[in-house]
């Protein structure tokens, strides 16, 4: 373990942009001396975020805890598993990477740059916090400097799309809040066994039990140390009152282990189930699915290159980790009684993103209809274990597992994907100052290195295997068939709409014939630049290296899905207030009996 | 057996290694650097070459009969139930194909630096067909990058023929799908050629919808997707499993085989999937030879071939009806095209037909054979349209004629192929070209069929017009082509070909002749070697939920009387198109023959307006979606919503100013709100 880094260097992931950004808005520097800090401010985070591949992340999540408002059951948890180590290094390896290509800004440099440090530590935030008020404040916090990067440094229309943008992700943040307060307000710590408040890291970010007894033992020298939290929890053991907590651990251990969240709220439906709406409303906003997407072309139009890589490449994600990190875990019951919204949804949006893509004449809106057409594949791949039932319920856990791990192999893969093709269109765009395919053409003879990239970053956002898009369309694909065949056929029907504008984006921009040397189109065509080189290389090196052995990156996430998987197959509630039959799965007690009955 | 993985991994190298060259000089690539290129691609292939024949002898001498050698190379996915790896299967299918494709390939390694001369002219290529201004286009040569493509292509193909499992199989049939893309789109200055390239790849992807479901909806009931695994189970005795117990999954099984079949339908440009194909001739000869004809659009062929024991009765009986429509379609179109390599993509075309309805009938030695003698003669044939290409500068049969005088050894070549694909032979003495004996057992099959389905008569009729139209469109072609005066001034100037183009077609004609003969003495012969390791079973097998459907067994076309019968069939059949082309010649309508103003219509103007017309309408319901609802609806009514609830606000219309204090109050505001009131409630 003498390799392990310490996991102090969590917080400082986090705060190292946040800390940067105000001491460049205090320093007296000049714009290219800010650009410079700024590239190697980020590039300092992405090396220590490299570091953390070496934390073993397989048995569990590592945790960072200080404790911040003990009295309303908050604390500052941080912690690295399967499921955001990925999406954490996806943020750390696109912000260099975007601030390389905004080259092209060249007023107010410096407030650029702090507002994307603040945006990173927003984005790294969400993705390390444990806690719900502090992945709240990250979840904010990313609002603010794209509201400013998009309005100020924007296209023509740019203050309308900053303002839609805003507007749609705090209406969507708003319904998230509500549905995480409606789960904290009916939360109570102490009826859990001392082995899952260990688990979910309230003795201490180190104490992890190996068995029960260990796990008491833990509990007794937690509620000696007579800290804060440790007196509220003894208090309120003794007065019998319940002890809120906005730990998602906890709250995903009380979500499938007790009935806590089973109580009748209103409308004939209890609080999980009008948590998972709201949750799932709200990160839909985000992801973004049909009907709440169209925030998306618009900002991604009027938003600068290298804020159109961040906004695709990560902002997507925060929607689709946030389903699968509280949503599902949460409120396991009322996701599989909806699977079938989130299938249909997420199949509506794989085909609408694909048809209004194939409609574009603007080279960025089309890439940004793709967008909505790929994170339709996270929602497939999360409704895939649906139906939680005793005598299926090992094999739905499975299911749920492949489907999971699929979508979040999927964020990551169009995390590149998208980031690339953005960056790609910058690219012409810079040259040509307009991005109208019927105008372009014959762009590979000038520029035979960025259009290859381009084609291999295009071709992975088909869908060709071999490439990174393949296995995450796979994967969801594969594991939604049992439960939503119909939703499977259309997403599979989908791919001949994908490669239908792929194709005719690639036929139009990079083949054809070229510009005749005299004519002004040829001479702006210029080949890349060593910088942006830098940008696209890597990313469409990174999406063959994904396509071609996705196991590594795979093996990172499983664990993490197949424990919350675990969580979710057996959900003991013994509650008699159901009002929904599916609602309530049979305990394990009760399996065996249930199994007999449908083979019999 | 290290030599399976060896052989893709060396043309692998070179597909790999030629980019990093290409990119490295910028700029500019030297005719230097795309003469190595070339060099060290047809170098890989005839390693390649070398390596499968070293196979397909170990194969011979271990018995053919074994069971397959099967492994993984590497772990691709292993995510709870799922688990798949790179994993190879040789069996004599495999071994055989991979011979295959590495004979034909290495010949058009070596047959395409004769071709590409221009190329690697030093100063550029001009491309008459693009105009450019006013002049017609100048670019630079770029025949590494023709060699890139073909190196991934042979590479992505012998990963498709040696792959283990369903998933393997599925990926590196979208690389062919993705290398014929590029290739056929090598000259992407061309409209025509960028178009083809990409509905080429649309109509594939179509299909493979289908391929996908099926291949997941087995998954989902085998939980595996190996076609064999190391103990002798495995997809393909899952799936027979299934399909002799009959019962629930017996109906799944029908809809995965033909999920499976639709993706062949694509590949291998059956109907309805077939008009790709004809216009990915705007692809170099050289890649026509081998993607179009010999390899790649028998994948699908294949794949039938590989997947055999998953198809029940009522799939095969759709295979053969499918196949027997399309042979008729091809072969029609063909005697009226107007274009020497469009006549030769219709005649590949039906004579796919044939080898869909071989396996269909259930002949599944008499189907992949007939692959294998395919690749030899049509390859040939679309070499020897290349040389004609290469020294008229045009594929038009009415600008052709002639040319035996002009090029005498290409005349004769190409007389050896057309003689092939005819099947000529003496049924009597099993004596002939290779087409002959791959044919007469297609039509022992069909004769075998017929007696145990008696409402099967078409599939005997379809075959039997077929080879009638084969011989006559064969005719046509070669008649108009080299007999006769020459009707332009190109024809009259031709030149014979060089040897680097000889030689290659040389090979093939020879392989063409003899690819159906039994060594004399040893009693091994290729038919002999394939039905060794069929998979077809030897007993009848009889339909569930269609009992009308019988597939006789594996053998039961060696009944007395069905040999004789084939070959008179056959034979008849050839020369009643021979004679109709004799007949045609003397009224001078080779031309033109009757009816054929009808058919290219068809081919040349309704079936592409109706491609055309599925693309728009296709288009505009997305400009619908993005326009007509994105925009107006919901933006509009979210908009208007929003509107409303400021308005209802204290004060608050002012947000619209954009003032983002407003903004941030309202936000805290709603925190303070909404989380008291979820306290509120519990507490």
């Amino acid at each position: 373990m003498t390799t392990t880094p310490p996991l102090t260097l969590l917080p400082m992931l986090v705060t190292l942009p946040a800390i940067g950004a105000l001491g460049l808005l205090i320093a007296p520097v000049s714009a290219a001396v800010s650009r410079r800090l700024t590239l190697g401010l980020m590039l300092l985070v992405a090396a220590l975020a490299a570091t953390l591949l070496g934390v073993d992340t397989a048995p569990g999540p590592r945790l960072w805890l200080a404790d911040w408002a003990p009295s309303i059951g908050t604390q500052a948890l941080l912690g690295i598993d399967g499921l955001s180590l990925p999406l954490v290094l996806l943020t750390a390896a696109l912000c260099p990477l975007a601030l390389l290509a905004s080259e092209a800004i060249n007023q107010r440099v410096k407030t650029f740059c702090v507002l994307m440090l603040l945006l990173e530590t927003g984005m790294l935030g969400v993705f390390l916090s444990l806690d719900f008020v502090l992945f709240y404040v990250c979840w904010e916090l990313i609002l603010i400097p794209m509201y400013f990067l998009i309005g100020l440094w924007g296209g023509a229309n740019r203050q309308a799309a900053a303002l839609k943008f805003f507007v749609f992700t705090l209406i969507g943040s708003l319904l998230m809040l509500a549905g995480g307060l409606i789960a904290y307000g009916h939360s109570d710590l102490t009826p859990l066994s001392a082995t899952q408040l260990a688990a979910a890291g309230v003795f201490g970010p180190h104490a992890v039990a190996s068995s029960g007894a260990e796990a008491t033992a833990m509990q007794e020298a937690w509620l000696a140390t007579g800290s804060p939290s440790a007196t509220n929890f003894d208090r309120a053991q003794a007065e019998g009152h319940a002890l809120r907590s906005f730990n998602l651990l906890a709250l995903a251990q009380i979500g499938s282990s007790t009935d806590q969240f089973a109580v009748p709220l209103f409308g004939g439906h209890n609080a999980a189930w009008w948590a998972f709406v709201l949750l799932l409303a709200g990160m839909a906003i985000k992801l973004p699915a049909v009907p709440l997407h169209t925030w998306l072309p618009a900002a991604h139009v009027e938003a600068p290159t290298g804020v159109s890589m961040l906004l695709a490449g990560v902002l997507l994600k925060l929607g689709g980790y946030g389903l699968v990190r509280i949503a599902w875990p949460l409120c396991p019951a009322a996701a599989a009684e909806l699977a079938w919204l989130v299938a249909g949804v997420g199949a509506i949006s794989i085909v609408w993103g694909a048809l209004a893509a194939l409609a574009q004449d603007d080279f960025k809106r089309l890439v940004a209809y793709s967008s909505v057409s790929h994170m339709g594949y996270v929602l497939l791949g999360l409704a895939a274990g649906s139906v939680a039932t005793s005598s299926g319920g090992a094999w739905l856990a499975e299911r749920w597992t492949l489907g999971a791990t699929g979508a979040v192999f999927q964020m990551v893969a169009h995390g590149v994907t998208s980031a690339g093709l953005f960056f790609a269109v910058g690219v012409v765009y810079e040259r040509f100052g307009h991005r109208d395919l019927r105008r372009l053409g014959g762009l590979i003879n000038p520029m035979p290195l960025g259009s290859g990239l381009a084609i291999v970053l295009f071709m992975a956002s088909l869908g060709v295997p071999g490439l990174c898009g393949f296995v995450g369309e796979l994967l969801p694909l594969l594991a939604a068939w049992q439960a939503h065949p119909l939703a499977v056929a259309a997403a599979a029907a989908a791919t001949v709409l994908t490669a239908l504008y792929t194709l005719r984006a690639i036929r139009l921009a990079y083949f054809g014939a070229d510009a005749p040397p005299d004519d002004p189109r040829a001479l702006e065509a210029k080949p890349l630049r060593a910088t942006e080189i830098l940008v696209l290389a890597p990313l469409a090196l990174a999406a063959i290296v994904l396509g071609v052995r996705p196991q590594p990156l795979l093996e990172r996430i499983e664990p993490a899905i197949a424990a919350r998987a675990h969580a979710l197959q057996a959900p003991s509630h013994t509650s008699a207030t159901a009002k929904l039959p599916t609602f309530l799965p049979l305990t394990r007690h009760d399996a065996p009996d249930a199994g007999r009955t449908t083979r019999r | 057996m290290l030599v399976a993985w060896l052989a893709p991994l060396a043309a692998f190298v070179a597909a790999a290694i030629v980019p990093t060259i290409e990119h490295r000089r910028r700029g500019r690539v030297s005719i230097a650097t795309a003469r190595a290129v070339a060099q060290v691609a047809t170098a890989c292939s005839v390693l390649s070459l070398g390596l499968a024949l070293v196979a397909l002898a170990a194969w011979v001498w271990r018995g053919s009969d074994q069971p397959p050698i099967v492994g993984d190379w590497f772990r691709f996915v292993r995510v709870g139930p799922l688990d798949l790896s790179a994993g190879y299967c040789l069996d004599t299918l495999s071994v055989v194909m991979t011979t295959v494709v590495t004979l034909v390939a290495t010949c058009v390694h070596v047959y395409a630096r004769g071709y590409f001369t221009e190329e690697m002219a030093p100063e550029g290529v001009v491309d008459s067909e693009v105009l450019s201004g006013t002049l017609p286009l100048q670019r630079e040569g770029r025949l590494h990058r023709f060699y890139q493509h073909l190196s991934l292509f042979l590479f992505s193909m012998l990963g498709l023929v040696l792959s283990g499992n369903l998933a393997m199989t599925f990926v590196f049939w979208e690389l062919v799908g993705l290398s014929s893309y590029l290739l056929i789109g090598f000259y992407y200055e061309r409209e025509a050629a960028a178009n083809a390239a990409s509905k080429a790849m649309l109509v594939n992807r179509l299909a493979d919808v289908g391929l996908l479901l099926g291949m997941i909806a087995l998954w989902n009931a085998t939980g595996g997707l190996v076609f064999i695994d190391g103990e002798g189970g495995g997809l393909l005795s899952a799936g027979q499993a299934l399909r002799e117990s009959g019962g629930a999954n017996y109906r799944m099984l029908c809809w995965a085989g033909l999920g499976l079949f639709c993706g062949c339908l694509g590949k291998s440009a059956q109907f309805p999937l077939w008009t790709w194909l004809p216009d990915a001739m705007q692809g170099p000869t050289p890649v026509s030879a081998l993607v179009h004809s010999a390899t790649m659009v028998a994948a699908g062929v294949f794949l039938i071939g590989r997947v055999y024991p998953l198809l029940t009765p009522e799939v095969l009986v759709i295979v053969a009806s499918v196949g027997a429509l399309t042979l008729l379609i091809g072969a029609v179109l063909a005697c009226a095209a107007a274009d020497f390599k469009r006549v030769l993509a219709f005649s590949t075309i039906s004579q796919l037909g044939y080898m869909m309805l071989a396996m269909g009938l259930g002949g599944w030695v008499a189907g992949i054979f007939h692959l294998m003698t395919h690749a030899m003669f049509k390859s040939l044939l679309f070499l020897a349209a290349g040389a004609v290409i290469h020294a008229t500068h045009s594929g038009d049969l009415a600008q052709l004629g002639g040319l035996r005088q002009r090029m005498p050894r290409t005349a004769w070549l190409t007389g050896i192929g057309v003689l092939a694909i005819m099947g000529a032979g003496i049924p009597g003495l099993g004596l002939g070209l290779s087409g002959f004996y791959s044919k007469d057992l297609i039509f022992e099959q069909a004769i075998g069929f017929y007696r145990a389905n008696s409402w099967a008569g078409w599939l005997l009729v379809a075959p039997t017009i077929g080879a009638a139209l084969t011989a006559f469109y064969m005719g046509r072609l070669w008649l108009l082509t080299f007999a006769g005066k020459p009707r332009s001034v190109a024809a009259a100037e031709a030149h014979e070909a060089a040897p680097t183009l000889l030689l290659p077609m040389l090979v093939l004609a020879a392989l063409a002749i003899s690819a159906g003969w039994t060594l004399p003495g040893l009693n091994a012969s290729l038919a002999a070697l394939l039905d060794a390791g069929s998979p077809a079973p030897h007993q009848l097998t009889v339909g569930t939920l269609w009992p009308e459907a019988v597939i006789p067994g594996a053998h039961d076309h060696h009944a007395p009387g069905i040999k004789l019968r084939a070959g008179l069939l056959a034979l008849g059949a050839t020369a009643a198109g021979l004679a109709l082309v004799g007949i045609s010649r003397l009224r001078g309508r080779l031309a033109n023959p009757l009816g054929a103003g009808v058919v290219q219509a068809l081919d040349l103007r309704t079936l592409p307006a109706i491609n055309r017309g599925f693309a728009t309408s296709v288009r505009s319901c997305g400009t619908f979606l993005a326009e007509a609802i994105d925009r107006w609806t919901i933006d509009n009514s979210l908009i208007g919503f929003t509107r409303g609830l400021w308005r209802g606000g204290v004060a608050l219309h002012r947000i619209e100013t954009g003032s983002l204090r407003h903004y941030i109050v309202f936000l805290v505001l709603g925190v303070v709100f909404l989380g008291s009131l979820a306290i509120l409630a519990v507490v």
